[in-house]
């Protein structure tokens, strides 16, 4: 039995103002993502990947239509409500880290526990656990600047999980690596994912990703297509 | 393309992009330069209204036979026509006069003898037609005036106005307009009324009698001076004047250096900020293959970038800040020293140059540590940015705690110097502040390990999100908290001592003042005039109903071995005498001694200045000759700081031959109120005494007067002290900003991460809040000793005044109503602005 989408996209527009001229990035987008499924999206640079994953975590709003997360939906709502939405249900994952250069590894990951005022004991233990996962076990003390461009995408995904969100959405996360640690670091993702039952939408330029997902998506045009697997591959 | 053409574009580019940063270090460097250049302009202003006022007056004179108080008789003057070392001999009265109508411009009163002054001092007739120059002779009360003056008073020729001379009250003419060609003497006479000798003699109540003669020698002997006068070269008689004003105008130079050691800390502080915040492009810079050298000279070039324009718009600042504190400065020396009267201000160049070269050594002398430690660590170390904050943690902060400790032990080395000058004193308060500066950032992390807990409980996550940017952050957050609590602290401490020096003359006042009615003839009470009072006058004031004591005073000046002194003359009651507040001797014993004429007083500034002591004599020019006079005993006195002398009325007489008195104090029967006997005593005045224009004041309204007076001649520190807050605050603002706009990256990734605008905006300002609660506190003990270090070394080093009064500690608690909003408000603008700004945007712009 297929559960109901975690993700309801309908027709979601966007443009921007670029001069005097309006470009637009996404015309009545239409799509829905089933939940704990992993989903990839392609497209071609400047495509409006990025800003559909900022659309989808209530970053940033549409012109029009609806973003609908586990049924509620995000358009219309106000900025703080879609900012504690999306601190709770949602984990992001940047294709350049972005993580907190004054917070250590360990804070960092405890970061989204805290937002959340999940700082319980066994939350802690699962964020010693997940640190352990994600093969940073020692580095806790360190500075982000003190990582490989591999460990820290590894504290990324760590903290974009630790508040167990349901929807995890990243942006090319090992675009910025190479390939080796790139598969490390998917296989993780994956992993991870999976173990928690989350929904996965990554834009990605993986084609190992993108073999691995339930789902292949190319953004093309202002809109969502689903792709046939070799087609897009 | 030179080679290092794009290095320095990517340096420039820095304040380019950042112009709300670029602008208020400008505006840093500029106040700095402003405050100190104003005070140099105006000091040297007021010596400028000096000098022009005597050379204009003086004209070519050589010497000056100057008389005793009350004036020399005028028969020496033709005495002296007939030495043959005199080439010319000029006659002169003087006193100081005022007209009810114009209460602001008071006149120096000068009587002179035109036909002898046209060979010395042309300038006085050069623009007069001969009919009128008969006119001042053959009319009384006519007098001329310069012309822009009666312009400025409403007065024209013909015009009648009242004068109070001598305490009395006369009809005077204008007779004629004065207009020297040359602009000096023009400004220099501004305060003149000028009359013929006789009539001054007349106002003045000098019949026959003169203050001085102006002499031409030409012979190398110089004539014997007659009996109770003294020969003066004309040029000492200036240089005296000068010296009077001199730890004045020292004290008011160093309190400006102080306000420009802020302005280094906050121009230490943007240039710190400036290369903190680009220390990975100086790795990438070194990793790129610049040399160190380049490098250090690259910062130093952008140093002084900054410096040219702030230091221009700080002069220009300066010059405008000038031409009012000119007049600050002449008020403070008309009510502490002598007349001066207030001309306009022309920027001196060499002052200019001075504030110029300040401006741009101190911007490059703060430059030269941020700019030291960039070139000197590796390139892989810059480009790691953690790195630089665990320099700074406990572990490795010991150097900079090192350095504290030992520029602060320095400064207190300096203080146990023999050495009493005035130069140690401020290179102590130097050290201090520079010295307590280095302890800021420790002192920074200890608070914040203290204020976790409560901040996390009040605040929750934005508290505990708020200490951890300030601890994270405070290779940026030290400095900018150094800085704040150093500016604050010179505010703070610069308010203690002037409330320490105003209680303390409260008190004093208390003390002195003992009488409960004063009257005294009208006039300003600044000045030193000499009126009388009439003895039927003191009769009839001693017979009215409630006077139950009666004492007297005078007060005059005198030029004696030890240079210009005033010396007050009373009779006084026991109780009266058991008032005063003694730095030495004991008041049960010295009062047989003062009443008999065994000993006199002299004042506290007076035994500093003059290295004197009980027991030691000084002596004093009288009609008779030069006299000794023993030192009984010295007293805290607040009201000459050039010095003075206390004498025993009868020992007075006895010497000087003269009864007169120009005041009285009186106290009241217990019975009757204080304000009837005022009435009083004010009707029969009214009835009876003819012409005298007495002043009656109760104790509490003298009292208010000299509390005036005080607050007048405090009016510049307070200035300076304003100026100082508000180099702080702009200081703060751009240390603090910059703080917050460079975390704007780390801010979006809090806000995609979720935390709301409203968490968010709560973070920026309590960490800005933190900041100034850090700063307002360090504040506190660093603000304290500085207050201390006014009070009890610079103060009496310039001034020789002990202050009594500690200054109230809870004075203290102002550096965290400076510190905080200051800090809060900071906060506010890059708060709003990381709220209102998008998270993709600021994360894709980053």
């Amino acid at each position: 039995m297929d559960l109901p989408p975690l993700l309801e996209l309908r027709n979601i527009s966007k443009s921007y103002q670029e001069a005097d001229r309006k470009v637009a990035i996404l015309d009545n987008l239409q799509a829905t993502f089933a939940a704990g499924k992993m989903a990839a999206i392609i497209g071609r640079s400047g495509s409006g990947k990025t800003t559909l994953l900022n659309l989808i975590s209530g970053i940033d709003e549409p012109c029009s239509g609806e973003v609908r997360v586990k049924g509620v939906s995000l358009t219309g709502q106000t900025e703080e409500k879609r900012t504690l939405f999306r601190r709770r249900h949602i984990g992001f994952i940047f294709q350049f880290f972005n993580l907190i250069p004054t917070l250590t590894v360990e804070e960092n990951i405890l970061f989204p526990l805290e937002l959340n005022q999940m700082l319980s004991p066994p939350n802690r233990a699962w964020a010693s656990q997940l640190i352990q996962q994600v093969g940073l076990a020692g580095r806790e003390e360190s500075f982000p600047d003190r990582l490989s461009g591999g460990e820290q995408q590894r504290v990324a995904i760590a903290r974009a999980l630790v508040h167990r969100p349901q929807l995890i959405l990243a942006d090319e996360p090992t675009g910025n690596l190479d390939q080796e640690t790139g598969r490390e670091i998917l296989n993780l993702m994956i992993g991870l994912t999976t173990q928690l039952c989350a929904t996965l939408i990554m834009v990605t330029h993986s084609l190992e990703f993108a073999e691995r997902a339930d789902h292949l998506f190319t953004l093309r045009q202002g809109q969502l297509v689903q792709a046939v697997r070799q087609e897009a591959l | 393309m030179t080679p290092f053409s794009l290095l320095t574009k990517a340096s420039s580019r820095y304040y380019f992009h950042t112009p709300w940063l670029t602008a208020l270090a400008l505006f840093s460097i500029a106040l700095g330069v402003a405050v100190v250049t104003a005070v140099d302009l105006a000091n040297q202003g007021a010596m400028d209204s000096l000098h022009k006022t005597t050379s204009a007056l003086d004209g070519g004179a050589t010497h000056q036979l100057i008389g005793p108080p009350g004036g020399m008789p005028e028969q020496h003057y033709p005495t002296l026509t007939q030495t043959p070392a005199v080439d010319h001999a000029i006659p002169v009265v003087e006193g100081m006069a005022y007209s009810p109508l114009f209460p602001q411009h008071p006149f120096i009163l000068r009587g002179v003898d035109l036909l002898s002054e046209a060979t010395l001092r042309p300038h006085l007739g050069e623009t007069l037609h001969p009919d009128r120059l008969l006119t001042l002779l053959t009319e009384p009360n006519t007098a001329y005036l310069l012309a822009d003056t009666a312009q400025q008073l409403g007065l024209q020729v013909g015009d009648r106005f009242p004068l109070v001379a001598n305490g009395q009250a006369h009809q005077v003419t204008l007779a004629a307009l004065l207009a020297p060609k040359n602009p000096l003497i023009r400004e220099g006479m501004a305060s003149f009324l000028i009359v013929d000798i006789a009539t001054a003699q007349e106002l003045l109540g000098m019949v026959g009698r003169l203050s001085r003669i102006d002499l031409i020698l030409t012979a190398p002997d110089l004539p014997t001076p007659p009996p109770g006068t003294r020969l003066l070269k004309a040029e000492n008689q200036q240089e005296s004047l000068i010296a009077m004003t001199r730890s004045f105008r020292l004290n008011l130079t160093a309190l400006s250096l102080l306000a420009l050691l802020v302005g280094m800390f906050i121009i230490f502080n943007t240039i710190t900020f400036s290369v903190v915040r680009r220390r990975r492009l100086i790795g990438l810079l070194r990793a790129q293959g610049v040399t160190r050298r380049a490098l250090f000279i690259l910062l130093l070039k952008e140093a002084l970038l900054l410096a040219i324009p702030g230091t221009a718009i700080g002069l220009l600042l300066g010059i405008v800040l000038g031409h009012g504190m000119v007049e600050l400065v002449t008020r403070t020396i008309n009510d502490l020293y002598f007349h001066l009267p207030s001309t306009p201000l022309h920027p001196d160049p060499t002052s200019l140059l001075k504030g110029a070269a300040l401006g741009i050594g101190a911007t490059l002398v703060a430059t030269l540590p941020p700019a030291w430690e960039a070139t000197t660590i590796s390139p892989a170390t810059a480009l790691t940015r953690s790195s630089q904050e665990s320099h700074l943690r406990p572990q490795k902060g010991n150097r900079t705690l090192w350095i504290g400790f030992t520029l602060l032990a320095l400064g207190g080395g300096l203080l146990l110097l023999p050495d009493q000058s005035l130069a140690y004193g401020f290179a102590a308060l130097a050290l201090l502040i520079v010295g307590s500066a280095f302890l800021a950032p420790r002192g920074t992390l200890l608070l914040m390990s203290l204020l976790k807990r409560p901040m996390s409980h009040f605040f929750g996550l934005s508290g505990r999100v708020a200490v951890g940017g300030v601890v994270r952050n405070l290779s940026r957050t030290g400095v900018a908290v150094a800085a704040l609590s150093v500016a604050v602290a010179t505010a703070l401490g610069m308010g203690l001592m002037i409330h320490s020096f105003r209680s303390t003359v409260e008190v004093w006042l208390e003390q002195t003042l003992s009488s409960d009615i004063y009257i005294s003839l009208s006039g300003t009470l600044s000045t030193s005039g000499n009126p009388m009072l009439k003895p039927q006058t003191i009769e009839t004031l001693k017979t009215i109903p409630g006077v139950h004591q009666v004492g007297f005073g005078r007060k005059m000046v005198l030029e004696t071995e030890l240079g210009r002194l005033k010396l007050l003359i009373l009779e006084i009651s026991k109780a009266r005498f058991n008032h005063y507040l003694f730095q030495s001797g004991d008041p049960e014993t010295l009062w047989p001694l003062f009443q008999n004429g065994q000993a006199i007083l002299i004042s506290e500034s007076l035994a500093f200045h003059k290295g004197l002591k009980v027991g030691d004599t000084i002596n004093l020019p009288t009609p008779g000759g030069s006299r000794p006079f023993t030192l009984g005993g010295i007293l805290y006195d607040y009201r000459a700081n050039a010095g003075l002398i206390i004498m025993n009325r009868a020992l007075f007489q006895h010497h000087w031959h003269d009864n007169g008195v120009a005041n009285m104090g009186i106290t009241v029967s217990e019975d009757y109120p204080v304000d009837q006997v005022v009435e009083a005593l004010k009707q029969a005045v009214a009835t009876q005494s003819q012409g005298e224009n007495l002043v009656i004041r109760s104790n509490q309204k003298l009292r208010q007067a000299s509390l005036d007076i005080f607050d007048r001649t405090f009016a510049i520190t307070r200035l300076l002290r304003l100026l100082g807050v508000v180099v702080a605050f702009f200081g703060v603002l751009t240390a603090l900003m910059a703080i917050q706009m460079e975390r704007f990256r780390e801010m979006a990734v809090f806000r995609a991460l979720g935390l709301t605008r409203k968490e968010l905006g709560r973070v920026v300002v309590l960490e800005t809040g933190l900041l100034g609660l850090a700063a307002g506190l360090f504040a506190i003990p660093l603000g304290w000793l500085q207050g201390q270090l006014l009070i009890h070394v610079i103060n009496y080093r310039s001034f020789g005044w002990t202050l009594l009064v500690e200054p109230d500690p809870f004075l203290l608690s102002q550096s965290l109503l400076i510190a905080i909003p200051t800090a809060l408000i900071a906060g506010l603008f890059p708060a709003y602005q990381m709220a209102n700004t998008s998270p993709a945007e600021a994360l894709r712009e980053a």
